[in-house]
């Protein structure tokens, strides 16, 4: 019991045998975490491409698990996942339009359908290559109800009641943006904002409003839209907003 | 009996283990048993355990598609996950701030520096012909790693809660490494849990604070530190 209650500072004597690697290890896991946050971007980019082709040729989904990120992250800002039937669902077009439509699912699927294939681009940085689509062109619908001469501006509506984004009618108009009823070859899920979604090719995907309830016509941007108002950019042009360089996806 | 007997005769005896709980007393033997773990490192260990197990289960909730549809409640399953991973970290600096963080520190310059025989425990995978300290070679990278990996995942998950100050690009490097890291950690915690379990002595070490005596000596390197052993 002789040395007890002796202070100790140092457990160990330090000599030749001792060198600081774990403290080097610590720093150095550290500042590779903090070199990924300034280069991660483009770094991401690249591994990403270089596993396409093994998510390609993987039927289990299980390079899904893996962060190489070349896939949908599901993301909604609701405190809910809405789930509306095919038999339920409705698209209300309201605003300032000649005809306010209501239209069923079925009734989607009666009008002209397009199918286009783009990459599906976020703003957080993950992007999709080359996923099908397949909808009802926003024009068609637009010339459809009757546009009043004043409106300037879509506001679109989810069905989770809280996500909102807008379209210039300019941008509404554009050949590559659709009501989305398809969606990577099958119907759009529920997941990914079925069973009908807005699909804005040449922006961001926060533009393409999930789980789609209907739109109107404005003569505003008031008030901004969802992710808008919390500084993300009203044109969301990829690779030309957000102060983001990615490649343009349309 | 007052405290002061009845601490005295705990040490006489010699097959009743230590109750640890006071802290600054690891590293001293009690009849046939050594202090390993004094009570604030227990204490961090296993609230920093349920944090970061809490973190695990809700950002498999975020990132696992059929998961977070299968629960959605996002904004929620969201702000645990930001909870539990600070509920992971802020007890470390806790215990370090107090009276209480003796035997943390010393610990903490065991991880940091490593004997030869660490390095060569690590090349080999044996304890043979290596005289171990109080941790090994892999229980010391264990600790670093996931020490490191844990500040990295606060940093980052800072960056992608709290992205206005910060160049959009940042967040996407904030994803991508906090991807990648825990990614890294889907291996590192089972791997830590499983070893633990298998290696007798080692949850009841961080349970109860104490290991038997020969556990000890078979640490050469710790073994020399350890005070009280009756021998002097």
């Amino acid at each position: 019991m002789m040395n007890r209650g002796q202070h100790r500072t140092l457990v160990f004597v330090e000599t030749q045998a001792y060198r600081p690697l774990g403290r080097r290890t610590f720093l150095g896991v550290v500042g590779l975490g903090a070199t990924g946050i300034l280069v991660g971007s483009p770094v991401q980019t690249a591994i990403e491409s270089a596993f396409r082709p093994l998510a390609d040729a993987d039927g289990t989904g299980l390079t899904n698990l893996l962060p190489t990120t070349s896939k949908f992250r599901f993301y909604s800002v609701a405190g809910f996942n809405p789930d509306v039937s095919k038999a339920d669902y409705r698209l209300g077009v309201t605003g300032m339009v000649d005809t306010p439509l209501e239209l069923s699912y079925d009734d989607l699927l009666d009008r002209p359908m397009v199918g286009i294939t783009r990459d599906f681009q976020c703003v957080t940085g993950w992007r999709v290559p080359d996923v099908e689509w397949a909808g009802v062109k926003m024009s068609d619908l637009l010339d459809e109800a009757g546009v009043a001469a004043a409106a300037t501006h879509v506001r679109f509506f989810s069905y989770d009641g809280v996500y909102t984004t807008t379209l210039s009618l300019e941008q509404a108009r554009r050949d590559d943006v659709i009501v989305a009823t398809q969606m990577l070859g099958d119907d759009v899920r529920r997941e990914h904002g079925g069973p009908v979604r807005l699909f804005v090719a040449p922006m961001y995907g926060y533009k393409s409003l999930k789980w789609l309830a209907g739109f109107e016509l404005t003569d505003t941007v008031e008030p901004p839209g969802f992710w808008e108002v919390r500084g993300y950019d009203t044109d969301a042009w990829v690779g030309d907003s957000n102060g983001r360089a990615d490649e343009p996806t349309s | 009996m007052t405290a002061a007997t009845r601490w005295s005769e705990r040490q006489r005896s010699a097959d009743s283990p230590p109750r640890a709980h006071a802290h600054g007393e690891n590293d001293r033997a009690h009849g046939g048993f050594v202090v390993r773990f004094d009570r604030p490192e227990r204490i961090l260990h296993w609230v920093s355990a349920v944090a970061v197990l809490a973190a695990v289960v809700t950002g498999a909730i975020l990132y696992v598609e059929p998961l977070a549809v299968a629960i959605g409640r996002r904004e929620l399953v969201k702000n645990l996950h930001v909870v539990a991973g600070f509920a992971g970290v802020v007890p470390f600096l806790v215990v370090m701030a107090g009276p209480w963080r003796a035997s943390l520190q010393r610990d903490v310059q065991r991880f940091s520096m490593w004997h030869d025989d660490d390095v060569r425990f690590l090349r080999r995978r044996t304890r043979a012909g290596s005289e171990t300290g109080k941790f090994n070679g892999g229980q010391k990278l264990n600790a670093v790693l996931m020490s490191s990996a844990l500040l990295v995942m606060v940093m980052t998950g800072t960056i992608m809660k709290w992205f206005g100050p910060f160049p959009l690009e940042w967040r996407s490097g904030a994803t991508f490494v906090h991807d990648w890291i825990s990614f890294g950690l889907w291996f590192l915690i089972p791997a830590h849990i499983i070893k633990a379990l298998v290696t007798p002595g080692a949850v009841r070490g961080m349970w109860t604070g104490w290991v038997r005596r020969a556990e000890a000596e078979s640490r050469p390197r710790w073994w020399e530190s350890v005070t009280d052993r009756g021998d002097g």
